[in-house]
């Protein structure tokens, strides 16, 4: 079966548990490495150094005194830096303050320089010194004539760029000092990217003796790089506080080296925790947690940084916690070690407003609102929960949401196509079908796109490297898109891996009508033929159909690649499918993903909070991929009912949930409260009357409002991710939109109702705040606002009119709080 | 052979044949006007045996009432003073089916139209409709004859339903002539869509649901124009004319075989939703076109080609391994019942024979999209075969026999799809030499002292040479064409009807003959499916 892909078992909180608490004494001493051998005269290596202090690993790498046993065997600064002497073993020895600690030094082959290999040395320098960038000689075209591949991820394409292109004048043989590659590396020679190496450089003499050596491609025995480590591989860090990295390759003949000055570094969250380009990680002044990536070759390597907020909590505190279900646990316990304490819980109205909104896209009643207040039964929350799920609202909101990721532009594939996609997206939230389900049907959908709404996919996105591009984000949140170009400079995805993806995709067809812009009105049918290819872009050989990871399957004649590829993609295995999928939901109901962007799974954007994604991601495939039951785990929660208000120690927080965070509601959600609360709903065009800004079946139905308010552009291609960013623009058509205050204001309004009703002022407060903001009046508005309301039945229905305008236009109600 | 009847519809399937030949002059006088009658459409396009409807017929008419040709028995048409207005009378033991109409005035003829007769009451919709909180009620089982008026239009009926019954709902629209593209749906008392279809029969859509629960339920059309374009809206006018049928009673989808047999008695059995299945027999001797079938008290109706070819059922059974043994010319009417299912059928060729396989199923309204694989005797593929067109889903192919012996046919979808509606007839023929006419107009005018153009395409078979005569049959006095002679390199062939200075007034049909040796064939065009012969030739005053 397929082997688990490293991002899974990457960031573990037991492993920060372990991160300096219980395990070592105050004043330990911790190496890396703890031993080491270096071959060949030119080798050297670093050495960090780590004490224990106030129960956490600190850098006194600088701190340290450093003596090698037998200096005659090897040598080392006070940098810590170990070159050979000569061939033997010694020992070296770590003094901080006392303590002592001694690493295992190995010396061979000290007298020998031994043959540069091209693929291992020179490419490294290239790589580290910026020449195979993408904005210098990495780019498409090359710079100047001098081409490389980007990040010198192809080595054939390099040596031939260097030793042969330009009939040979990069190198010179009979005098390498005088090779063009060497006079421009150092600007002897007007060189647009400025000297990057000294003449008496370690890096310089590298590629002389290369040169001097005849430039091979290869050298006798050359190992193969395997992997690489970024040490220390785990940080709990104070604010400012800075730690050197230490970066080794390690290669197929078993070879350890370091590689750190030929690495290349990142931080995922720079304002937290910043690097380097020489790898010194660096704690910037907020807590907060950060994931440091560096890329040596093709090969990555991170690791994690902490910075816990400052104080103590008693840890009764996170003991006594509730735990309505495992998210619970696995918030708790993330909090915990960053010492984060939550918010309060926002009760019962906030959360009916809150799950109102998430589930079915629409605002509780007045009347919902106070039966729901006045219900005294305990799992009341989990009987509107359930409730809600089984309303006719939960499917148009939830394809609403898949629309804006699947739904292409009918100008371009035709509007009879579309509206049967959004038929068939809005039938598997009516039937609430198995995820694992509708991705498999969505994959190898075939039939025509008059009445089979998926295929419509296959007609909108028409080449198969398109379509690994779009399955692999959107249901594996695999980003392969560099990968069609380049090896993915962050990611281990390669060219092999995505046309190998893509390659499931050859043997679609189409016949009937093809795309005609802007109208496009045709059926087309998608198909699978007998045969189709694709073709490796460098080398023209047809790439046979591979998954991203794990075994190959095999395809039998009869069989529909697409299908293949959907058994692997919905695999249990495939920890990726279910993961994007309840990272979405999350992000969805909780107002950010535990892996931002949400489709973004990779090593290097590790989530938020991997246990508790894992442990999401379990049970949504235990429980046959069901959604619903997903959204129901989520709003069950504890963690899902906190409070939006800040405690002192969780207001910096904004990724580990430890309150509620504030989003505006979506754009259809806004128009449909709008519309209920003005109690006349609004008019859209290719629409039966009475429907819902959530049944639109085309973002090209026009609606100001809607563009407004965050609606996907309906020229732009799928998928699109909305933002919830709130706009001046925003704010300034819900106050001034001739046709919102024509709703609140007509005969048939729900202004005029309640203010032709019998009710007196305060009872009327009462419903506007029900209704409007989906909790009780407070005593205090109560009495303020009943006071504005007159008598006077004329000037009663304006001033009920001007509260629901201005209420409207509140953030109490344009945010799900 | 007489089946039994499965279900309720016994004893027998009410069954009525209509000849093409039989032509009725409907009430009306031609008289000369100053432009051609035009008929765009009718509405209400349908009524019940023994109901008189109130027919508006949308087009123009420079004189008033045109004359009207009708096929088929049983309707007679009373015109009202105001233009457009008529009344349409059914007799009680009129057929059900289709109606084809066309007018004519001095001037011309329109283009043929539809009017359906049902066995189910039939209701006109009432505009206000569009909105789920003002729907039309309307009590099952009915046909709804709707129109949507204007653009954005949506009709919506409400229906009281109990729990767990099956409602048919399909709405006629391009089925019946109608330039629309409808989509059904089915909704909650709210609004809320349960079910959708666009496209099930053609483009006209169809449901099958099950109600959930019992209470009130909405249905609702609305369109997109038929040929597609770029408004985001729905389409509309005097002419989207429609028939939604809702019923929880007996609807017929078709049967098998889907074709008659020329000359013979066919034993059939009748498919379709809630019990609707039963066995008949259906009488081709009398030699019609076509046959219109339907069941006693249930709805929809059929229509059964006749063709002069042993009709037969497809073997469920049949594989590759074991192929149905046939003999040429065989009609074969098979479903591929489940997805991956496949039929084959095999039959005897000498080397050198070429064979025609012609399969219709999309044309009959079925989601079926066949492919054809046919074989030789020693396994090799000779061809695969699927789109006669790129609108033409159907197959129609020759393949010529590498070898004497066994030669096999394999019919599938193309998706592998499959179900109890993949239904198909497909026609295998040993190709013999002879011709075909077709490309005729449906009608010409001319005046007196002036010709017209007649112009026919000819297909020629297995390498059939011999020269063709082509003539016109049934030309008025004062009105003449020169036959003419097409010899073996020729595809087309003009007639020229040449009207004599003094050749009277006349309005009526001719046809075109093509003759050679022992071969006779008449010309003919095909009206939504339904082959005709006649052409409608007008000779109007100067």
């Amino acid at each position: 079966m397929f082997s688990r892909p490293p991002i899974l078992s990457l960031y573990c909180l037991a492993v920060w548990g372990s991160l300096g608490f219980g395990f070592a004494l105050a004043g330990e001493l911790q190496t890396f490495p703890q031993s080491m051998e270096l071959r060949g005269q030119s080798a050297r290596h670093r050495v960090l150094v780590s004490e224990l202090t106030d129960g956490r690993w600190a850098d006194v790498t600088g701190k340290s005194r450093f003596t090698m046993a037998n200096p005659a065997i090897a040598s080392v600064d006070s940098h810590g830096f170990v070159t050979p002497v000569s061939d033997g073993k010694t020992r070296l020895v770590v003094n901080v303050g006392g303590e002592t600690s001694h690493i295992d030094v190995v010396i061979r082959d000290a007298s020998v320089e031994l043959p540069v290999s091209f693929e291992l040395a020179i490419q490294p320098i290239l790589t580290a010194q910026g020449c195979s960038v993408g904005a210098c000689h990495g780019k498409a075209r090359g710079q100047n004539g001098f081409q490389l591949s980007l990040l010198c991820f192809d080595p054939e394409f390099d040596h031939a760029a260097i030793t042969r292109e330009a009939r040979g004048r990069r190198i010179s043989f009979g005098s390498p000092n005088d090779s063009l590659l060497l006079r421009k590396a150092t600007g002897r020679t007007p060189h647009g990217g400025g000297a990057r190496l000294s003449v008496d450089g370690h890096d310089y003499v590298t590629i002389r003796r290369w040169i001097e050596a005849g430039a091979p491609r290869r050298i006798a025995d050359e190992p193969k790089l395997e992997s690489v480590e970024l040490l220390p591989n785990q940080r709990r860090q104070v604010p400012m506080e800075s730690q050197q990295t230490l970066v080794l390759a390690h290669y197929s003949d078993g070879s350890v080296v370091d590689v750190t000055d030929r690495s290349a570094f990142q931080s995922n969250e720079s304002a937290v925790v910043s690097v380097s380009d020489k790898g010194v990680i660096k704690a910037g002044p907020i807590p907060g947690e950060a994931t440091i990536m560096t890329r040596f070759m093709d090969r990555i390597a991170t690791t994690n940084v902490m910075i816990p907020l400052s104080g103590e909590v008693a840890p009764k505190l996170y003991a006594d916690l509730p735990r309505n279900n495992f998210i619970d646990g696995h918030v708790w316990a993330k909090l915990k070690l960053l010492g984060i304490t939550p918010s309060e819980d926002a009760g019962d109205a906030k959360f009916l407003r809150r799950a109102y909104i998430d589930i079915i896209g629409r605002l509780p009643t007045a009347k919902d609102v106070a039966e729901f207040l006045a219900d005294k039964r305990p799992n009341k929350r989990e009987v509107v929960i359930d409730r809600l799920l089984a309303r006719p609202e939960y499917a148009d909101h939830w394809a609403n949401k898949w629309a804006d990721l699947l739904r292409p532009n009918p100008y371009r594939v035709g509007i009879k196509a579309v509206l049967n996609y959004d038929h068939w997206i809005r039938e598997q939230f009516r039937h609430n079908r198995p995820y694992n389900q509708t991705v498999r049907d969505l994959v190898s959908a075939q039939g025509s796109t008059w009445r089979n709404g998926a295929t419509t996919l296959f007609r909108d996105r028409r080449s198969p490297d398109e379509l690994a591009t779009l399955f692999s984000q959107l249901f594996l949140g695999v980003r392969l898109e560099c990968a069609k170009c380049h090896h993915h400079p962050f990611e281990k995805w390669s060219q092999d891996d995505f046309y190998g993806f893509a390659a499931y995709f050859a043997r679609v067809r189409r016949k009937g009508t093809g795309l005609s812009p802007p109208i496009s009105g045709g059926e087309e049918i998608i198909l699978v033929a007998k045969s189709g290819s694709v073709k490796h872009p460098l080398t023209g050989e047809v790439v046979q159909p591979k998954p991203l990871f794990g075994e190959v399957p095999t395809i039998g004649d009869d069989d529909d690649p697409r299908m293949v590829l959907a058994d692997w993609m919905t695999s249990e295995e495939n920890d990726y499918f279910a993961r994007v999928m309840v990272n979405r939901v999350w992000a969805d109901m909780m107002g950010r993903g535990i892996v931002e962007p949400v489709d973004d799974l990779r090593e290097t954007n590790p989530p938020s909070n991997e246990p508790l994604l894992a442990e999401l991601s379990d049970e949504f495939r235990k429980n046959n991929f069901d959604l619903k039951h997903l959204i129901k785990t989520i709003a069950i929660s504890r963690v899902y009912s906190l409070s939006s208000k800040p405690t002192d120690r969780n207001i910096s927080d904004t990724r580990n949930y430890s309150r509620h965070y504030r989003v505006r509601m979506r754009a259809e959600v806004l128009l449909d409260a709008v519309a209920d609360l003005a109690g006349k709903p609004f008019r859209f065009s290719a629409m039966p009357d009475q429907s819902r800004a959530t049944q639109i079946w085309t973002h090209r139905v026009s609606s100001i409002f809607l563009d407004t308010f965050g609606r996907p552009d309906p020229n732009q291609d799928p998928p699109c991710e909305r933002t919830t960013d709130s706009t001046v623009t925003q704010a300034l058509h819900l106050m001034n939109s001739p046709e919102i205050h024509a709703k609140i204001i007509a005969d048939d309004s729900w202004a005029h109702r309640l203010a032709s009703s019998d009710r007196d002022a305060g009872a009327v407060v009462d419903e506007l705040y029900l209704a409007i903001f989906g909790r009780p009046v407070t005593a205090k508005e109560r009495q303020a606002v009943a006071a504005v309301i007159p008598a006077d039945a004329g000037e009663r229905r304006k001033i009920i009119e001007d509260l629901v305008w201005s209420m409207l236009n509140s953030p109490e109600f344009l945010f799900k709080d | 052979m007489i089946h039994t009847m499965l279900r309720m519809y016994s004893p027998a399937v009410v069954i009525h044949s209509i000849l093409l030949a039989a032509l009725c002059l409907a009430s009306g006088i031609g008289r000369s006007c100053q432009a051609q009658v035009t008929v765009n459409s009718l509405f209400p396009a349908g009524g019940r045996h023994g109901q008189t409807v109130d027919v508006t017929l949308s087009g123009s008419f420079a004189s008033w009432p045109p004359t009207a040709s009708i096929v088929g028995d049983g309707v007679k048409i009373a015109y009202e003073k105001d233009k457009g207005k008529a009344k349409f009378s059914i007799r009680k033991d009129a057929s059900s089916g289709v109606r084809f109409l066309r007018w004519h005035d001095a001037k011309g003829i329109s283009e043929w139209r539809m009017f359906v007769v049902g066995s189910l009451p039939e209701i006109v919709e009432a505009e206000p409709n569009e909105s789920p909180l003002k729907p039309q009620s309307v009590e099952l089982p009915v046909v709804a004859n709707g129109r949507l008026q204007k653009s954005g239009d949506v009709d919506t009926f409400k229906v009281k339903l109990a729990a767990k019954q099956k409602l048919v709902a399909l709405v006629e629209g391009k089925r019946i002539g109608s330039k629309m593209d409808p989509v059904l749906q089915i909704c909650d008392q709210n609004g809320f869509v349960l079910a959708q279809n666009d496209d099930e029969r053609g483009v006209d859509p169809l449901l099958v649901f099950e109600t959930p629960k019992a209470g009130d339920y909405l249905v609702r059309t609305f369109c997109f124009p038929e040929t597609p374009n770029s408004t985001i809206g729905f389409a509309g006018g005097a002419d989207y004319v429609y028939r939604l049928t809702l019923t929880t009673d007996g609807h017929v989808d078709f049967a098998m075989p889907l074709t008659a047999e020329k000359g013979k008695k066919t034993p059939i059995r009748i498919q379709g939703w809630n019990l609707m299945q039963g066995d008949a027999i259906v009488d081709a001797t009398g030699e019609p076109a076509f046959l219109q079938l339907t069941a006693p008290e249930g709805a929809g109706h059929v229509v059964l080609p006749v063709v002069e070819a042993v009709s037969v059922v497809a073997d469920a059974k049949s594989s590759q391994s074991d192929p149905q043994k046939v003999t040429l010319p065989v009609s074969i009417s098979g479903v591929v019942e489940s997805p991956g299912d496949e039929d084959t059928f095999t039959w005897d060729v000498e080397k050198g024979d070429r064979i025609n396989l012609s399969i219709k199923a999309f044309t009959l309204g079925f989601p079926l999209d066949p492919l054809l694989t046919v074989t030789n005797a020693d396994g090799k593929v000779l061809k695969e075969a699927d789109d006669q067109s790129r609108s033409e889903r159907d197959v129609s192919t020759v393949v010529v026999a590498p070898l004497k012996g066994a030669m096999q046919v394999k019919v599938q979808d193309v998706h592998r799809f499959g179900g109890p509606r993949f239904a198909y007839a497909l026609m295998i023929e040993k190709e013999l030499p002879g011709f075909r006419l077709s490309g005729i107009p449906q009608s010409l005018s001319v005046v007196p002292g002036k010709e017209v153009e007649l112009s026919i395409n000819l297909a020629r078979t297995a390498g059939f040479k011999d020269v063709v005569e082509l003539s016109v049959a049934n030309l008025p006095p004062g009105v003449s064409a020169e036959p003419i002679k097409l010899d073996a390199k020729a595809k087309t062939g003009k007639l020229k009807l040449k009207a004599a200075a003094d050749a009277k007034p006349f309005s009526g049909s001719l046809n075109v003959v093509g003759v050679s040796g022992d071969k006779r064939r008449t010309a003919r065009y095909t009206v939504y499916g339904i082959p005709m012969s006649s052409v409608w030739l007008t000779v109007s005053s100067k």
